[in-house]
């Protein structure tokens, strides 16, 4: 047997090794939600068409209140579904953001017509969640590649 | 059977954690590459509007300060991506040394 074998692991090996021998694997963000995703996806298209017409079109607020609604309803619905997983804080907080950001939307609408430039604080909005998803999406693929191959 | 090699078990993790921060390292860099330039178009979208009256003012102030705020979430991305990182790191440890646990006792035992 070769003298580094079990003999005298590394201390950060053995560390690992109880882990894995309690069966941990260990989890701080909540896993990839498909259903998640695919709805910001689709509210996020709807958003950004609804900006195109009401800004080509000069859609007046109480034109546009049917969408608002709908939008905030749909992100309190994402809401509810991210508030049921574990570990999912940051999203939530995010969501929440969201919600704001199409109730400051309306206020600037309130205002006079929307242009696309009065949108950018909610298209950063939704960048971030997107973002999140992706890199929870991302994780699954990572450790898939970087998984050694099953036992032989 | 095999014998557990604890470097050679290192090796394998250290590999599989470049891989792993790599992918990390990249979507924080487009992270900030892609919004702070997103940032910046909008700002200059917003001023241009405002300058030839497409948007008042008031409209003008009220985006300005939502995009500070929106802004600020920005930590709520990092965060996510910095737990999952820390995640990822120590589950493909985990699995590494699972599979050579299996592999030197002969079956399937994680």
């Amino acid at each position: 047997m070769n003298s580094r074998t079990l003999h005298r692991p590394a201390p950060a090996i053995l560390a690992l090794l109880c882990l894995a021998l309690a069966g941990c694997a260990v989890q701080f963000v909540s896993r990839y939600d498909e259903f998640t995703d695919r709805a910001l996806h689709d509210l996020h298209i709807r958003t950004n068409e609804f900006i195109a017409r009401a800004s080509a079109t000069r859609a007046t607020y109480a034109e546009s209140v049917p969408f608002y609604e709908e939008a905030k309803a749909t992100v309190r619905a994402i809401r509810t579904r991210a508030e049921l997983q574990a570990d999912n804080q940051n999203e939530i907080n995010q969501l929440v953001a969201l919600e704001d950001q199409f109730e400051r939307l309306e206020a600037k609408h309130r205002l006079g017509p929307l242009r696309p430039s009065l949108a950018g604080s909610l298209e950063l909005g939704f960048r971030k969640l997107i973002r999140i998803q992706l890199a929870k999406k991302r994780s699954v693929r990572l450790l898939r590649e970087s998984s050694p191959s099953p036992a032989a | 059977m095999p014998a557990l090699d604890p470097a050679d078990l290192a090796a394998a993790i250290a590999a599989a954690w470049k891989t792993i921060a790599g992918g990390h390292w990249s979507a924080v860099r487009d992270l900030a590459r892609e919004d702070i330039a997103f940032v910046e178009k909008s700002a200059v979208h917003l001023a241009d509007d405002l300058v030839h009256g497409r948007i008042t003012q008031e409209q003008a102030a009220l985006e300005r300060d939502d995009m500070i705020e929106s802004l600020r979430g920005l930590q709520d991305v990092l965060a996510v991506e910095g737990k999952i990182l820390a995640q990822d790191l120590i589950n493909s440890a985990l699995g590494i040394i699972g599979g050579a646990v299996n592999r030197a006792v002969g079956f399937a035992l994680f």
